[in-house]
Order: structure tokens, then sequence, then C-alpha cells
């Protein structure tokens, strides 16, 4: 699990998006599973499950109708797609709403409904973009704990967050980007210890390799 | 290609479309079932009227019947495409751009093939009404005028015409999204301009190709112009036809084969383009060189906008300008001017008395500032929470929202007051008091509009939004019809009795100072009541949100 860390602009939505084949690349290739996303996107999309930083579900769509569309994308029959829908419906509390139109959904529970669909596939690669935001608590708890068994499965995920204490206590790898580009890569620990502030936060760390770790003299300055 | 994801696909697309009108549950008027039957009825209905109306055709007119009946057979075809493709346009058109580059498809394994098969489907499902009613019209008189042979190739003909179009609207959006991000991100505010201009101009022309002048050149220029332009793929099913009619068997399993090849190449093409133009660019717009934040003053400031209501009639104007959904309705005004002016200037004749031209103008100061201002509240969206959040105060409020709409009002009655000037004049002291009449309209109808859109708006932000319910909408029409008719009448009736109107008019001729005292009084009592419900409505929203 590679949790991809940056400031506001920096990029991840963008690398996101160009693994899933949705933006070009100005150079180089990108292979899911083998398969390259630039010439095969939709083969390369049949292994990954994707959230993305503001779900755009089909509004008028019932969450059951829509789960229905996601499964037949995926290729899955109508018993695969009610067994693996149902369970991660009742994981997350969603089994109540399932008939419910969807513009009258929650962020959060858009954001329950967009991890299921990219869930219910068991896909190799999972990319998601900030999947916790708007979870309340439980399910937040629950979605880690399926994050963290479907790695041990050797299941491939790619996590952006900007609670970087998250992003310490699950993810086995970090990437930071800035402008576009790495600046840190590693274990918690080494990117620590890269930084030269082996027994400080990941929030430290960020800030000083981000260029910002001066936060207390820009509030000062402000003047508020 | 999967069939069963096509099918769903569709379907997911289709259902979208229908329950748009924002119904909270799903009932089974949001279900795809409901055009089945919508379809079923409007086939068998006409059918049945039509079965008993041909036996009335004296048999004098019997040829007559038959020519037109043949006509009308031919021109379904090159009809059913026209029609599809205007109106999948409009619909694009209406589609905020957010949504339609955070589709959920866009990240689903979709092939674009997949992709705009279904997606024709389901625009030539929504459309097949056209289809039924046309068919159900002409079968009865296809099977009694001795026409039967036509009527299976022409309506088999006519449903690939419908998909014809779905494919080209399909090959159109590709086009559309990738030319206005790359020409967003090169032009900036320039770019926005031109979008703006362009928009606009496809808003009238799409409005003029309805006016039944137009749609009866259109009509005769198809049946007329078809044996010449057969050269053109998009006359190919309508020239089979008339081989047909004219019993050239070899040329109409031609023209039918070509159809068919055409449409395959259509749709060839539009998965070509949205394989090509698959991946939505996201758009950002740069509208000045310097990165440093520069603070603005506003010219309104000067017109009794204190800064906080001049600061939302520039957020009211700019989004006027930049939301490509919202387009639409900057373009009422001039699709307005283009209905009622286009039968004038078609027939000049008709409008010899000067009647016309007042009541003709009355439309732009009774449609333009009730439209606008009624969408001005739902327009915001979620955001609304941003605005509302704010320390305003309803009176700034009311003179931020409205700025926009009373200018364009104001502008584009002026303008027809003065086209109408030159096709039917008046003279000078009744322009003086239409104007007059005018401005009280404007103020009232947008006092009115902005009233019912604060009670009843509709902050939905997706395909063709009203930005307003229904009950609302039926509500501001009505006031602004009484409110419109209220201030209008006195001084209508004065150009009525005074020579306005053809033909003998059982009033003497009244003076027009007491009229227009009438209706300024009128006017001056509607714009305090209007404003009245207006304030009670933006309070409302503002204390209670």
């Amino acid at each position: 699990m590679r949790g991809l860390l940056g400031p506001n602009g920096s990029g991840k939505s963008t690398t996101m998006k160009i693994i899933m084949g949705m933006l070009k690349p100005d150079s180089g290739n990108i292979n899911v599973c083998g398969v390259d996303v630039r010439s095969k996107p939709v083969e390369a999309r049949m292994h990954i499950g994707y959230v993305p930083e503001t779900p755009f579900l089909y509004e008028y769509l019932s969450a059951a109708e829509y789960l229905d569309l996601v499964g037949v994308a995926y290729g899955l029959d109508g018993i695969e797609r009610r067994n693996r829908t149902g369970e991660l419906l009742k994981a997350l509390q969603m089994d109540n709403h399932v008939n419910e139109v969807m513009s009258g959904f929650s962020q959060g529970m858009r954001q329950k409904i967009a991890l299921i669909s990219a869930l219910m596939h068991k896909p190799e690669v999972l990319i998601l973009d900030e999947p916790l935001n708007g979870l309340d608590p439980r399910s937040a708890r629950i979605v880690k704990e399926i994050l963290h068994r479907l790695a041990d499965e050797g299941v491939s995920i790619l996590f952006s967050t900007h609670v970087l204490e998250i992003a310490d206590a699950i993810c086995n790898k970090i990437t930071i980007i800035a402008d576009g580009s790495t600046i840190a890569e590693g274990t918690s620990k080494q990117i620590k210890a890269m930084s030269g502030l082996k027994d400080s936060s990941l929030e430290d760390v960020f800030l000083k390799l981000t260029g910002s770790e001066d936060t207390a003299k820009i509030v000062e300055a402000l003047r508020l | 290609m999967r069939p069963a994801l096509i099918l769903t696909l569709a379907s997911a697309l289709f259902k979208s479309y229908l329950r748009s009108s924002r119904r909270p549950r799903v009932s089974f008027f949001s279900k795809p079932k409901i055009i089945l039957v919508i379809d079923i009825i409007l086939f068998t209905l006409p059918a049945l009227v039509m079965f008993y109306a041909v036996d009335a055709i004296p048999p004098e007119y019997v040829s007559v019947a038959v020519t037109l009946t043949v006509q009308a057979l031919i021109s379904l075809p090159v009809l059913m495409t026209l029609a599809t493709i205007i109106s999948g346009l409009m619909f694009e058109l209406g589609q905020g751009s957010a949504v339609s580059s955070s589709e959920a498809v866009n990240w689903l394994p979709v092939t674009p093939r997949e992709y705009v098969a279904a997606s024709a489907l389901s625009t030539s499902s929504l459309y097949s009404f056209f289809l039924a009613l046309t068919a159900g019209v002409t079968l009865p008189l296809a099977a009694k005028l001795g026409l039967l042979y036509m009527w299976p190739v022409t309506i088999l003909l006519s449903a690939l015409s419908l998909l014809l179009g779905a494919f080209i609207v399909e090959f159109l959006r590709a086009i559309m999204n990738r030319v206005s991000s790359t020409v967003y991100r090169k032009r900036g505010r320039l770019a926005m301009a031109i979008r703006l201009i362009a928009l606009i101009l496809l808003f009238s022309i799409i409005q003029l190709a309805f006016q039944p002048y137009v749609l009866y050149w259109i009509l005769g220029q198809i049946v007329g112009g078809i044996q010449l332009a057969w050269v053109v793929p998009f006359v190919w099913p309508s020239t089979a036809i008339i081989s047909l009619a004219s019993y050239d068997w070899l040329k109409t399993t031609l023209f039918v084969s070509l159809s068919f090849f055409f449409a395959l190449v259509a749709y060839e093409t539009a998965s070509r383009l949205r394989g090509r133009y698959w991946s939505p660019v996201p758009i950002s717009i740069t509208l000045g060189a310097s990165s440093e934040y520069i603070p603005r003053g506003s010219t309104s400031t000067r017109f009794g906008f204190n800064p906080i209501a001049s600061a939302l009639a520039m957020k009211e104007f700019r989004a006027l300008l930049r939301r490509r959904e919202l387009a639409r309705f900057i373009a009422i005004p001039i699709v307005l001017a283009v209905s009622v002016l286009f039968p004038s200037l078609a027939s000049p004749g008709d409008m010899s008395g000067r009647g016309p031209g007042f009541f003709i103008a009355a439309f732009v100061p009774f449609l333009t500032p009730l439209m606008l201002s009624s969408i001005s509240i739902g327009s915001e969206g979620n955001s609304v929470m941003n605005l509302l959040s704010l320390p305003i105060k309803p009176n700034e409020l009311i003179k931020g929202k409205l700025a926009p709409t009373w200018l364009i009002s104001c502008l584009s009655t002026f303008g027809i007051i003065v086209v109408m000037e030159i096709i039917a004049p008046l003279s000078l002291s009744d322009v003086l008091a239409t104007l007059v009449v005018s401005a009280m309209a404007i103020a009232i109808n947008s006092f009115i509009g902005l009233g019912i859109a604060a009670r009843w708006p509709d902050y939905t932000v997706g395909s063709r939004s009203r930005y307003i319910t229904l009950k609302g909408f039926t509500i501001g029409m009505i006031l602004s019809g009484f409110a419109t008719l209220a201030v209008y009448a006195p001084v209508g009736l004065h150009i009525i009795t005074s020579g306005g109107v053809r033909g003998p008019v059982p009033l003497s001729s009244i003076d027009l100072i007491p009229m227009l005292i009438i209706s300024v009084v009128l006017g001056g009592v509607l714009i305090v009541l209007s404003h009245i419900f207006c304030k009670k409505g933006i309070e409302n929203v503002l204390s209670n949100f």
C-alpha cells in the first residue's frame, strides 16, 4: 500500500488519472498488470478499482442501478454482483439506501458507493484518491481494515490523502510529490531518516520536504 | 462489444435523462417502460383518428392527399435526423462541463464503441415518440391511399435516421469537448466571448429552424431538392423512398444499402473520435497574466449599488457569461426577438396596423426579466451556501441578483422597440409611452421572478437544469402574465382605438395621457407589491436556509 502525498495542486489526482488512462501523459508509458494503459485503457481498467477525488456518480440512478452498471462493466454475473455488493453494502451500512436515487446522498454516502464500486470486482490494483473523505469514523475504520486485508492478499493500492497520520499508520511505502515531481520515496522511516528528522512526525517531515515548514512565521505575518 | 453492457449503460443514461426532472423517488414515470407506453399511445391514437379521417377526404382532394402523403413519407427520415441532432445538441449544451468531464463512465472499463452504441441507443429511444407519432399518422394514410408498400420501408429508414442523428450527436459531442477545452486553454477571456456568441447564435438558429414559416420552407426544399442532392449522404434514406415511389427497385436497394452503410460509417467515426478524445481534459482558464491579486472596484457602485451589491452583480454577470449551461438563458431575449420578429419580417403585409408592434414588443419585457431572475437562486447550486453565509442584506442580494436581468432586459426591450418601429411605426408619443410601461414591466417581472426563485428554487445542477421548480415557474408565469397585461392594457387600449388595428373598433379614440397615467399608477402599485413579494422571499432564504 503506497501513500501518495503532496500539497494541493502537486499532481496527485493527475497522476492517478494518468494511471487510469483518463489523461494522456506528456511522455512515458504506464503498465498495469502488464497492460499498456495508453494503448489499451479499457483492458487496463479491468484490473483496477478507482475512487476519484469527487465521485460524480449518475445522480438520477439508484445505488442498486449504478452498482449494476459497474458490475456489468467489470463483467460480473448476477450472482457475483449480488454476493459481493451485498456484503460491501452491509459492511458500510448502505444496504438500507440501495434503492434510493443518489441525488439525495450525502458526500459520505456517495463515497461509500464509489468505494463499493471500486471493490466489487476484486481488482488487482486499487487507485484511491482521498477515499476516506466524508466517511464517518466507523466506516473509515472498516475501509482501512479492508485495505489492509487486500494489501495482505497481494492487491496493490495507491492511496492519496492529506491526513498524514493515516498515511503513516497504514501505508507500507510513501511517495511525496510537489509540482509534479517526486521529492521523497520509501517507507515512513526511510523518509524521516532521509530528511534528517528521524524522531519527528510525518507531518514535520512533509512540511520540511515541501518547503513549508515555516508555518508559524506565515501565520504571524498574516496580521489577523 | 458486450451487448449486455451496452443495454445496461443505455438504460442508465436513459434513466438519467428521464429523471433529470428531479423526482425524489423512483416511480413508474421515471422508468424506461413509460416511453414504450407513450410510444404505443402516440402510435395508436393518431392511427385511429386518421383511419376515420381519411374517409372524410372529398374525392376531388384524394390526389392532393396522395401527393402530400408521399411528400411526408419522403421527408420523414431527413426530419428524423435533423430533430435528433438539434435535440441532442440542446441537451449537450444544457449540461455543465464539470458534469460531462467527471462522468463515471470515463473510468469504467467501457470501450468507445460500447459507449457510443449505448449513448446513441438511449438518445434515439428518448426521441422515439416522434417516430411513433409519425408512424401512427402515416399508416392509415398510406393504407387507404394505396401507398402501403412505401410505409414499412419509410419507417425502417426513419428509425435508422433517428439512430444516424444520435451517432452524429456523439460525433459532435466529442469534437465540441475537445475544441472547447483547447480553445479555453489557449485564449482565455477571448475564447469565452467567442463561445458565448457561438452558443447564442446556435440557440437562435435552432429556434429559427422551428418557426412554422421556416419549417414549411425546409419541407419544400427537402422534397424539391432531394433528387438533386442525392450526393449528400443524409438524404440517402429519402432518396431510397423517392426511388420506391417510382418503383425503381434497383435504386431503392442501392440507396437503402447506402443508408445503412452511412449509419455504420457515422458510428465508426463517432467511436474513433470518442476513443481519441476519450480522456476529459481538465479546463484551467487563465484570465490575466499577473499572478498577483489586485482588488478591483466596480463601476456599478456609481449607479446606486453599494460595494456588496456591486460585487454580487459582477458575480452574476460572470456566471451568465462563463457558465456554458447558462448561455441558453442569456440567449432568451434573442430567441424571443427571433420568434416574434420572424413572422413579421416574413410577411410584412400583415403589419399594416401599429398595434401588433406594440404587443409584440411586450413579450420581451414580460419573459426576459421573468426567466433570467427566476433562475438566479437555483443556478447557485450547492455553492448557494457560500453566498448565504456572507453578511448580505436582502436589498443587496436583490440588487446584485437583478442587475444583469435589468441590463439585459432593458437592452433587448429597447432593441425590439427600435426594430418594431421600423417594421410597424408608432408615433413618438406612443413609443415613449411604450418605453415607460416596458421599464415598469421589467421591474415588476424581475421582482416576481426573483420572488418565485427564492420560494421554489431547484438547486440541482445537472443536465438541462431548470433551477426553478415547475410549480414556481407556473406561478411566476401566471403572476407576471397578469401584471404585464395590467400595465400594458391601458396604453394598448389607446393604441387599438387610435388606428392600431385594421378594421372597425367598437370604441372611439381614447387619449394617450389618461391611459398612460392609469398604466403608470397600476405599474407603480405593482412594483411596490412585487418588491414586497420579492423581499419576503429573499428574507426567508437568508434567514431559514
